[in-house]
């Protein structure tokens, strides 16, 4: 499965020694196309997404469609021929593109089973199903230090990352994480912190029988010339329903890379702006200080937004708004979350943090 | 309040919208005094930017008296006067910190759409589009302004409205055009276009020295505004010539100008073969950009120049002169403009009598006039070049 189980392996099995084992500030373009690579076009290796049997069924039933649109000499078999000669592509050269968009591939089924596995002891996720995220941004103004003290503190993961709903730790290292998951369920596991080297790394993963198995990495870094603190986040996890269940989540817009993509970019803005941008219109919004950004910015705590999302009729507070990809300002997103300085406290009414005079 | 909304392609509605509210705590809400249609609304009128929707509120060029501020906003109370920089930043961001103010990291709420088209994020900007956040604009007797803790700049002295106003964007656009382009004595700078973007820009270069200025465009009375205003040559590239790069190298002793400005950017007309291809491929979607002025600057520019561009562009260009670029050395300045590092020092030209930004103004007119206004300026009807709304 290539660099990233090994990242995420050598973050959380191997200790100390596996500090460093890759560049950590590489350039995210290329993180980017990398982590593509691997979620669509690895599989086959050659770049295929589609299995043997798949390509055979596809050459033949797209060279009909061609020879049935030739004999039609109007528009629809224009189109009907464009499909035909796309299905024989993709027969040919074993690369859907349907599939891609879908984030779909069948093309491992070909190598039977290949089972990749994550080395050493952290061997929770199965990484022929695992999904993986890999998301790093730079939170100017802090250090290392304090970054990690705040993650460290597992209880605020869920005011950075708001498809969790709670964190409990119940000890040094074990701790029970409760998240939400896709149509209003709720999931919970246990997980274990498996590697922690205070400024630099922090690594934990679930414990055998959890519903979702995952496992996850932080590494902290000093941002070269005082640019502040790299923070890179790498999480993968056995989707409940395959890969199926990732299309539909997808669809729902729940696509867990994008949300942890916003997530970060709102911490980043909590940490350093000391409030999260909100542009609700007036011409659009009845109530533009209802959104859940604005709530945050006001530093409820946990209770209170509670309250206000059991009680508010979501039509009436957000009459118009269109959700825009990354717009999290959405009243259906509310959650049980604290809010406020994303530095310091974990349960607070305090005022957000103001680097800027 | 009344507002100028968008609500399509060419239609342009002044409605009645609620009025804003405070909503984070460094925001504050200011009453429009004077306000302006900017050219680049006109490719939001135009609709050549995405992810605009019905009933946004438009503009970026306004100042007023502020009229409630937000619990973290304490340099500013109700009532004072002020004009607002049209990109919104955060002021605490590496990129706000190091004077790269429209590269704010934290302004953005849609930073993901941006992202998306760009690669990166950038600033959010008042009443442009909701990949630029979507924030409301203040063609509107009302507006929220965010960040007002680092964003608003007090205006002490009784200076007119008219005077200070394009301090909101033109004025430090086309003075961070010319700055950008390192002027040094004896300088020739070449400016196409000669909308108040490209007239602050020839404005810009002599308040820095430039020997000579040369205007290029096609409107014979935006040419006459370069020469009031400016002192400058003119080109008319309709009437006087039909190489302008051949004709600038003959009136610079065959060296070129030394530096070269764009402020024409995306919409850019011209005569030659490739504006035509562009035009083509703008109205079939193929292209974003007609880049008939950028092609221009980069012939026409002196060995070892600078090629600045306050014009706004949006998507990839094709026959893009790069190997006359890469012979002549040629340095690139670009982007929006890092308003905040600017307001002050331009204030203080302006209260020195240096310069009066309110002779670029040719209309002015009440903000239910909006509409037909838009329609004037976009088509350079009536002599048109800066129209100014009152609400």
């Amino acid at each position: 499965m290539g660099r990233q189980a090994d990242e995420v392996s050598e973050a959380m099995g191997s200790g100390t020694r596996g500090r460093r084992a890759r560049p950590h500030g590489v350039d995210p373009q290329k993180e980017h196309g990398r982590h593509g690579a691997t979620a669509h076009a690895e599989p086959g290796g050659d770049g295929s997404n589609v299995n043997g049997v798949e390509r055979l069924l596809s050459i033949a039933a797209g060279g009909a469609l061609a020879a049935y649109a030739l004999r039609r000499k109007d528009l629809s078999g224009l189109a009907l021929g464009v499909a035909g000669g796309m299905l024989v592509e993709r027969g040919v050269s074993g690369h859907c593109m349907v599939y891609d968009a879908m984030g779909l591939t069948s093309a491992a089924d070909d190598r039977g089973a290949r089972p990749t596995r994550l080395r050493g002891g952290a061997a929770t996720v199965d990484a022929k199903k695992a999904q993986k995220i890999e998301r790093t941004v730079t939170i100017f103004g802090h250090e290392p230090s304090e970054v990690y003290a705040y993650w460290r503190r597992l209880e605020n993961l869920p005011r950075i990352f708001r498809h969790l709903e709670r964190v409990t730790e119940t000890d040094a290292r074990h701790s029970r994480w409760e998240a939400k998951a896709p149509a209003g369920r709720t999931v919970s596991w246990e997980a274990e912190i498996i590697n922690e080297v205070p400024g630099e790394i922090l690594a934990w993963k679930s414990l055998p029988g959890s519903t979702i198995p995952n496992a996850g990495a932080v590494n902290f870094r000093a941002a070269p010339g005082g640019r502040g603190t790299e923070v890179k986040v790498s999480l993968e996890y056995e989707p409940p329903a395959g890969k199926l269940g990732v299309f539909v989540a997808r669809m729902l817009g729940e696509e867990p890379s994008i949300q942890v993509r916003e997530d970060l970019r709102r911490y980043k803005a909590l940490v350093e702006a000391g409030e999260l941008p909100v542009s609700a219109n007036p011409g659009q919004g009845g109530d533009a200080r209802e959104t859940f950004d604005a709530r945050v910015n006001r530093g409820e705590t946990a209770a209170q937004v509670k309250r206000w999302q059991a009680h508010a009729p979501r039509a009436a507070h957000e009459p118009e708004h269109r959700p825009a990809p990354g717009d999290q300002g959405r009243v259906d997103q509310v959650e049980n979350r604290t809010a406020s300085d994303p530095m310091t406290s974990t349960e607070s009414t305090s005022t957000p943090t103001k680097v800027h005079a | 309040m009344k507002a100028v909304c968008w609500h399509g392609v060419e239609d342009m509605r002044v409605d009645r919208v609620p009025d804003p509210e405070l909503i984070n705590p460094r925001d504050a809400i200011v009453r429009i005094t004077s306000t302006a249609i900017c050219g680049s609304d006109l490719h939001l009128y135009g609709g050549k930017v995405p992810t605009m929707e019905k009933g946004d509120i438009l503009g970026h060029e306004f100042m007023g008296v502020v009229e409630e501020t937000g619990r973290g906003v304490s340099n500013l109370r109700k009532g004072d006067r002020v004009v607002v920089p049209f990109t919104i930043a955060c002021g605490n961001c590496y990129y706000c910190q190091s004077d790269l103010w429209s590269a704010c990291d934290n302004s953005n709420p849609n930073a993901a759409m941006l992202e998306e088209l760009n690669g990166f994020s950038t600033s959010g900007i008042f009443g442009y589009s909701h990949m630029y956040g979507g924030y409301a604009g203040g063609q509107a007797e009302y507006v929220r302004v965010p960040f007002a803790d680092v964003g608003p700049l007090k205006i002490e002295s009784g200076i007119e409205d008219e005077k200070v106003l394009f301090l909101t964007d033109i004025f430090p656009t086309g003075y961070q055009a010319a700055e950008q382009c390192g002027i040094r004595p004896g300088d020739t700078v070449a400016i196409w276009g000669a909308g108040p973007v490209g007239l602050f820009a020839a404005m810009s270069a002599r308040l820095l020295g430039a020997e000579r200025v040369i205007v290029i465009d096609r409107f014979p009375e935006r040419l006459a505004k370069a020469r009031e205003l400016a002192d400058a040559d003119t080109i008319d590239y309709e009437t006087d010539t039909d190489d302008p790069v051949e004709m600038l190298k003959q009136m610079t002793g065959g060296r070129g100008p030394d530096h070269v400005i764009d402020a024409v950017g995306m919409e850019a007309h011209g005569t030659d073969l490739y504006s035509g291809i562009d035009r083509a491929k703008q109205f079939a979607k193929l292209q974003l950009d007609r880049a008939t002025a950028l092609r221009q600057c980069i012939q026409a520019c002196a060995k070892g120049g600078t090629v600045s561009i306050p014009g706004v562009y949006a998507g990839f260009i094709d026959k893009f002169p790069m190997g006359q670029a890469f012979a002549k050395g040629l340095t690139f300045k670009m982007g929006q403009t890092h308003m905040h590092k600017y307001l002050r020092p331009l204030l203080e030209r302006i209260e020195r009598g240096e310069i009066d930004p309110s002779r670029i103004i040719t209309h002015r007119v009440r903000i239910d006039d909006a509409p037909r206004m838009y329609e004037l300026f976009q088509q350079k009807k009536d002599d048109c070049v800066k129209v100014v709304l009152k609400p």
